[in-house]
């Protein structure tokens, strides 16, 4: 039985509904809403009230942000059995994942992160850490611009953190994480934690889709997780010609604690904009 | 890059305004309520004050010394006379608001986020700071109106600095706090010898001030002695220079309750650049006969009153300190005229000709005690040369 078989109730009223993804706890379907039209069903089951919280946060955040960077939220409901649903813009794209091999020259993959860092931007001003970029959750729209997804796990920093002390790990997808979120090490994530995400990803394009800490190009490590913990990544990629330009910006994303990363999006993107100048020259 | 420097201010704070103001040593003070009451810093020339920065010196929020009892914001006064060992949320913020509105009233360069002072190595010693210093302050700043930069004031221990995690767990957190344009500063190293000589903490803390140094914070080291030369290895913005060793290294016991005690004077030193070293004068007499004259001692006119046969040495005696002031200050500014692996190459070559020297003074039969000696040279060349390693300069 999947999720959505809880439901049916709902999705009676959409018999067109299309499945796009479907989780453990959340089922995520296109529809045709009568007044919203094409938009996004996401529908999903709480188990504990601090689930049912995030849920709210991420509405919340959602709601407050206009900007082409993230989907637009129309509606949230409660509904009776710890179940919840959420109306969302439907946005014509494809995910990164989907489309990696597009980013393999320098400069794509360059105004790509650019790109990021300016959808990224917005939130952090809110003191927000999304904590789970990775390329599923990266949209690529028809004109090349990326739509931010699923900020279900952000945290708002002011707030207390909802996460289990006791979690081993913090929410967040183990091969994309931060040293800092797969140590669990909470008083460490902060907006420089995105930055290690942002990393990874940039470095995954730029080497036509190959994760930078995978044990088999490292030639070292047990797997990707102690790779990152231990930061042995493929540095080697760096040194050779065309990418050296970039060894300064990787480098310092993929810095082991947070500190050796950008302390502000205004440092990080003033080093992306030295990239792109060189790569253009 | 050029490397400012600031006087550290406690007893006798007009040489340093002299020093200021005839020999134009110096960027600016680093004023301290624990030697000056609040009138006195009040009727302070603005010229001066827009130079300078005002450390709040919480480092005991609860003790009770008379100079620190002028200032509304200091928390023993807060807390009016309640019976407090502990400086609490509720105290903090009213604390905050005073103090930043007595620094921005006073026209200081800078505003200073104090700190109190933490023994040992507590695994609460960042929530403390955040939660009683950084964001009392923070809103202070943010509700008067953040007009210059901000500093945060850090008092570490050589613990602190050593252990990696506990380093990179406080880094993480300095580097974090966006409302801070830079870190004053403090290694707490007590006790110690006159000159630091502790490898592991040199190396350390110059790793750590480059932390900082790459994350675009203006860094100014207090409490700073001769090592500041070699700290400027890792590129902080400013250092200080101070007359008496207590300004010279941070030392709590100094910020504990008045004591009226009578103490025994030190020793008279002179500073001498091509040594590193503060020489007990007592030695002035062997090294020059067994040189012939008094090259090694640096020349300005400071100089050239102490060298009169009349002059009598004695720690007291301001001349002894305006003469390090200038020579030291002379030196950093040599060194800071050096970037990156050159700043190394021109820093090894002092030290290796120091080292040199104190060898000839040596060889010629004139045995310095330890608080004179170059014993502390090797240990800051090992240091510098890690950190170099590190770096790729060698």
């Amino acid at each position: 039985m999947g999720i959505a078989d809880n439901f049916t109730d709902i999705l009676s009223l959409y018999p067109s509904a299309a499945p796009i993804k479907q989780g453990g706890q959340k089922a995520v379907f296109l529809i045709d809403h009568q007044d919203l039209g094409k938009c996004v069903l996401k529908v999903g089951i709480y188990s504990r009230p601090q689930t049912l919280e995030r849920i709210v946060r991420e509405v919340k955040t959602l709601r407050e942000i206009d900007s082409p960077y993230y989907p637009k939220n129309y509606e949230f409901q409660v509904l009776d059995g710890n179940r919840f649903l959420i109306f969302e813009q439907y946005i014509e794209s494809i995910p990164l994942s989907s489309c990696l091999q597009n980013y393999t020259d320098i400069e794509n993959a360059l105004f790509l992160l650019k790109e990021l860092v300016l959808g990224l931007w917005i939130i952090w001003n809110k003191q927000i850490v999304h904590r789970d970029l990775k390329p599923d959750n990266i949209l690529i729209r028809d004109d090349g611009h990326p739509v931010i997804i699923d900020l279900g796990i952000a945290r708002l920093l002011d707030e207390e953190s909802l996460t289990q002390t006791i979690a081993h790990r913090g929410p967040a997808t183990p091969a994309y994480a931060a040293p800092e979120q797969l140590l669990n090490r909470k008083a460490s994530i902060d907006i420089r934690t995105d930055q290690f995400n942002l990393g990874i990803i940039t470095t995954q394009l730029l080497m036509g889709g190959v994760h930078p800490f995978d044990p088999e190009v490292v030639g070292d490590g047990e797997n990707i997780m102690e790779n990152i913990i231990q930061g042995k990544w493929v540095k080697d990629v760096f040194t050779n010609h065309d990418l050296r330009l970039l060894q300064p910006l990787i480098e310092r994303l993929l810095g082991k604690e947070p500190y050796m990363r950008f302390r502000s999006p205004e440092l990080l993107m003033q080093q992306i904009d030295n990239c792109l100048e060189k790569v253009r020259r | 890059m050029s490397i400012e420097i600031f006087h550290q201010l406690g007893f006798r704070s007009q040489w340093n305004f002299q020093s200021f103001i005839d020999d134009n040593v110096g960027n600016g003070f680093i004023l301290a309520p624990s030697h000056m009451e609040k009138t006195e810093v009040e009727n302070l020339d603005s010229n001066l004050k827009r130079n300078s920065i005002f450390d709040p010196q919480f480092f005991i929020p609860s003790v009770q010394k008379r100079k620190l009892a002028t200032y509304d914001f200091f928390p023993d006064i807060v807390a009016n006379g309640f019976q407090t060992s502990e400086y609490s949320d509720g105290f903090s913020q009213e604390c905050a608001e005073r103090c930043i509105i007595f620094q921005k009233e006073n026209g200081f360069e800078k505003l200073i986020i104090p700190t109190r002072y933490i023994s040992g190595m507590p695994s609460s010693f960042i929530q403390q700071q955040q939660q009683l210093f950084v964001l009392p302050f923070v809103d202070a700043i943010a509700r008067l109106g953040k007009d210059r930069p901000v500093l945060l004031q850090i008092v570490l221990n050589d613990g602190m600095i050593k252990d990696q995690e506990f380093s990179a767990d406080l880094l993480n957190w300095i580097t974090g706090i966006p409302a801070i344009d830079g870190v004053y500063l403090i290694a707490d190293i007590n006790p110690r010898t006159k000159q630091l000589r502790d490898i592991d903490f040199l190396y350390s803390y110059l790793r750590f001030i480059q932390a900082l140094s790459l994350n675009d914070l203006y860094i100014l080291l207090g409490y700073q002695n001769t090592e500041a030369a070699l700290l400027t290895l890792a590129s902080p913005s400013a250092v200080s220079i101070g007359s008496y060793e207590n300004l010279r290294m941070f030392n709590i016991r100094n910020f504990e309750e008045d004591d009226n005690g009578a103490k025994r004077g030190p020793n008279a030193r002179i500073y001498v650049s091509r040594l590193f070293q503060w020489i007990d004068t007592n030695y002035i007499g062997a090294i020059t006969r067994v040189f012939g004259d008094t090259q090694l001692f640096d020349d300005n006119h400071y100089k050239a009153q102490m060298f009169e046969p009349s002059y009598h040495w004695h720690f007291s005696k301001p001349e002894l300190y305006k003469h390090y002031f200038l020579v030291f200050s002379e030196q950093i500014r040599s060194i800071s005229n050096y970037n990156g692996i050159d700043r190394y190459h021109f820093l090894r070559q002092l030290i290796e000709q120091g080292m040199a020297e104190f060898a000839s003074i040596r060889d010629r039969g004139v045995i310095l005690d330890q608080d004179s000696d170059g014993s502390h040279l090797p240990a800051w060349l090992t240091a510098a040369n890690l950190f170099a390693q590190d770096q790729g300069w060698r």
